[in-house]
């Protein structure tokens, strides 16, 4: 999901975390907390989404079984600082890719009226290649979205919800508009919500196919019913959002998983992971594996782990291993033997220059053509921009064309530079992030793969084509 | 030295430009022709023009005065995606608008009337989205995912084998209808089950959007016979595997699922 755009303000909060997790990224960055030492994983009774695989009842009852709107009542009862301050305690971090601290985000909501209404809008236009989760969500858990929305909206004083799904989703939307005609019946939602006296509606607004609504401005756009073209912040949408309201948008993940921090208490959700990197995520495992899936782990699980354990290792035994995209493919990748030692976590990755994104990795194992698979990134950033900013538009085919040429090795060696100075110029320089996710894969392979380029490239002048 | 008059023809043209500061001569530049699902401009045709006969149906009034709830009232305009979608579904099932869902141009002015808009804006609306068509295509869309994830697939098989294989079953290119009318092919961005990589998804009164995931060329062969005898294929994975869970099986949540539990809440941490 698109949500790189609050990059800057990432960056300061983790300088702000800076200070206390210098102790702890030093104890989990040292020998003592090799992958080998990692044994248990999470507890499956830790695991907030239980029903991730749809094997029991998906609806509004096996829900209730499961725990979904237990109390909700009396969570919404407490008010607003009690959700945000204990949102805080969890230290949770938006679950979309940027890890913007959550409780931090959620109480820059104005709390004073001005005439003016508040907005929630929850981030289904999952549209990051590699990333599947929210969809486990959306089709096998949707109470506890809507659960969710209640919970924050009534947090933020929101007069409704929008859940912007992706249009391609139809079955996960079909699932959904199910769950809130449930909720609307068993009075979860609308007057009176839960009878906790708040009045609250939740709507599903479906997209068109396009990756950049996942950025929160275009998304914003999107839902006024423009193309979804991000706009420029300030002001940032908490002041003017939605029909010029204040409006937070949020992702699929971080909402639904709020209620069982709330009914588990934050202190519960800050005992997995270190410090910054606290809670639960869903990872994905894909690619050359063994077993692709879907998972809930604790952060900070070690990459290998994840592979080996829940993917099953890759095909061809680790050895075999080439590459692995940590978080979506706007991630640079990583080589083996970081692959080996990396930490999932927002901090441990950025320690190999890449980062944790929607945490759903793409293992690439030798028989995959490295160059030719950044190429295909970049043909995906290409069709997918949206056109306003010129570096993105003009640049993301350029990259695309110069990486062609790279998989067949029909370039000079001067030109890998010229490419990273091409992506380096795209980077920054445009309104929203999807600029700066074309540059990184890019970034990544020169990074990290530049000797194989430079081996194809003069391959291809041995073998005297021109 | 003589130079024959094209030359000296040449020279001077050269000679001119570089005056304005040009160091090479540039030879004409066109742009590259569009692809399908880029084309943003409309033609007027037999079956799509201004006096297309083309309305909603009583239904659909009943859903968008439905969809129209959900928005406020003085920003309308809000309904223009919903209401392109529900066009498109319905050409679905209007074969004398052509086999599949596709956006006539009276339907675009159409909604632009229902929602007190200019139709401009729900044309720069309908041109940006990729998934509303506006011209008809084959009656089943066949879209594969080929981004990266499904390129380098799970089992050996990566997106474009499968594309390969449908490519070469249907006898037509990425871009194009079969003669008969019923499949279009196209290549799509990734469809969001990088999990249950290599997928496709099917647009189409039969199929409803469906995904078909963890397939082999086989398997994707099999539908599509199964969808020309109007059969409906099952969606979901190919292999027998349950949504997210491995092939190999799960690895997690063994057990029964948590009951409902919340602490005391007035308690003081």
């Amino acid at each position: 999901m698109l949500r790189r755009s609050l990059g800057k303000a990432i960056t300061a909060a983790q300088r702000l975390n800076q200070k206390g997790s210098a102790a702890a990224a030093a104890r989990m960055f040292s020998s003592a907390n090799t992958p080998v030492q990692f044994s248990e994983g999470l507890k499956d009774q830790d695991r907030i989404f239980q029903n991730i695989y749809g094997e029991h009842d998906t609806s509004i009852k096996g829900a209730m079984k499961r725990g979904d709107y237990y109390m909700t009542k009396e969570i919404v009862q407490k008010g607003w600082e009690f959700t945000i301050n204990e949102l805080k305690a969890s230290g949770l971090r938006g679950r979309g890719g940027a890890g913007f601290p959550t409780g931090l985000k959620y109480s820059f909501m104005p709390k004073k009226k001005d005439g003016r209404p508040s907005y929630l809008v929850v981030n289904a236009d999952e549209s990051e290649p590699c990333t599947c989760k929210d969809r486990e969500i959306l089709r096998h858990e949707p109470h506890k979205l809507v659960d969710g929305c209640l919970v924050v909206g009534a947090a933020m004083l929101a007069k409704a919800a929008y859940i912007y799904i992706r249009g391609e989703y139809y079955d996960e939307y079909v699932a959904l508009e199910k769950a809130i005609a449930e909720a609307y019946a068993e009075g979860k939602l609308g007057k009176n919500a839960c009878g906790s006296g708040y009045d609250f509606d939740v709507y599903v607004h479906r997209g068109g196919g396009a990756y950049i609504c996942g950025e929160e401005t275009a998304m914003i756009e999107s839902l006024e019913g423009k193309q979804g073209k991000p706009r420029l912040k300030p002001p940032f949408p908490a002041n003017v959002g939605l029909w010029g309201c204040p409006t937070t948008v949020t992702n699929v993940e971080t909402v639904a998983v709020v209620p069982t921090i709330m009914r588990r208490g934050g202190s519960w959700f800050a005992s997995f992971g270190r410090e910054g990197n606290k809670g639960t995520k869903l990872f994905n495992v894909g690619g050359n594996v063994n077993n692709p899936c879907t998972v809930e782990e604790e952060m900070g699980v070690p990459m290998r782990y994840l592979i080996e354990k829940h993917g099953k290792g890759v095909r061809g035994g680790w050895d075999n291993l080439q590459a692995v995209i940590p978080g979506g493919v706007s991630v640079p990748m990583i080589t083996k033997s970081m692959a080996a030692e990396a930490i999932m976590d927002f901090d441990g990755l950025r320690k190999y220059k890449s980062a944790l994104g929607t945490g759903s990795m793409t293992v690439l194992d030798n028989s995959q053509d490295i160059i030719k698979a950044v190429a295909r990134i970049s043909s995906f950033f290409k069709h997918e921009s949206c056109g306003q900013c010129t570096p993105c538009r003009e640049g993301c085919m350029w990259m695309y064309n110069i990486l062609q040429r790279f998989t067949i090795g029909n370039a000079s060696i001067g030109e890998i530079d010229m490419l990273d100075e091409i992506s380096r110029q795209i980077e920054g320089h445009t309104i929203c992030a999807l600029g700066d996710a074309a540059a990184w894969p890019v970034q990544g392979l020169i990074r990290n793969f530049r000797p194989l380029i430079e081996e194809r490239i003069n391959q291809y002048k041995a073998s005297g084509t021109l | 030295m003589s130079l024959s008059l094209v030359q000296r023809r040449i020279q001077n043209i050269v000679a001119k430009h570089a005056r304005f500061g040009a160091q090479s001569f540039r030879m004409f530049h066109a742009g590259r022709p569009l692809s399908a699902d880029h084309v943003n401009v409309h033609r007027d045709t037999e079956y799509n023009n201004l006096d297309t006969m083309w309305d909603f149906t009583p239904e659909s009034y009943k859903q968008i005065d439905e969809i129209l709830k959900k928005y406020p009232r003085n920003y309308k305009r809000s309904a223009v995606m919903p209401l392109l979608h529900l066009a498109q579904k319905q050409t679905e099932h209007m074969p004398e608008h052509g086999s599949t869902g596709w956006i006539p141009l009276v339907a675009m002015n159409k909604i632009a009337k229902i929602l007190d808009m200019p139709p401009m804006r729900v044309y720069e609306v309908a041109t940006f989205y990729t998934m509303y068509n506006r011209t008809p295509i084959g009656k089943h869309n066949i879209q594969v995912c080929t981004t990266t994830p499904c390129m380098v697939g799970t089992y050996g098989i990566g997106a474009y084998t499968i594309l390969d294989a449908i490519k070469k079953h249907l006898g037509i290119e990425v871009g194009e209808t079969t003669k008969d009318g019923l499949f279009h092919l196209m290549e799509a961005e990734c469809l969001g089950a990088c999990c249950n990589a290599p997928m496709m998804q099917i647009a189409g009164p039969i199929c409803n959007d469906a995904y078909y995931e963890d397939l082999t060329p086989e398997s994707a062969i099999a539908i599509i016979e199964k969808l020309r005898k109007g059969e409906t294929p099952p969606p979901g994975p190919q292999n027998g595997r349950k949504g997210s869970i491995g092939p190999l099986g799960k690895t997690v949540l063994l057990g029964e699922p948590n009951a409902p539990y919340c602490r005391d809440l007035n308690a003081k941490a």
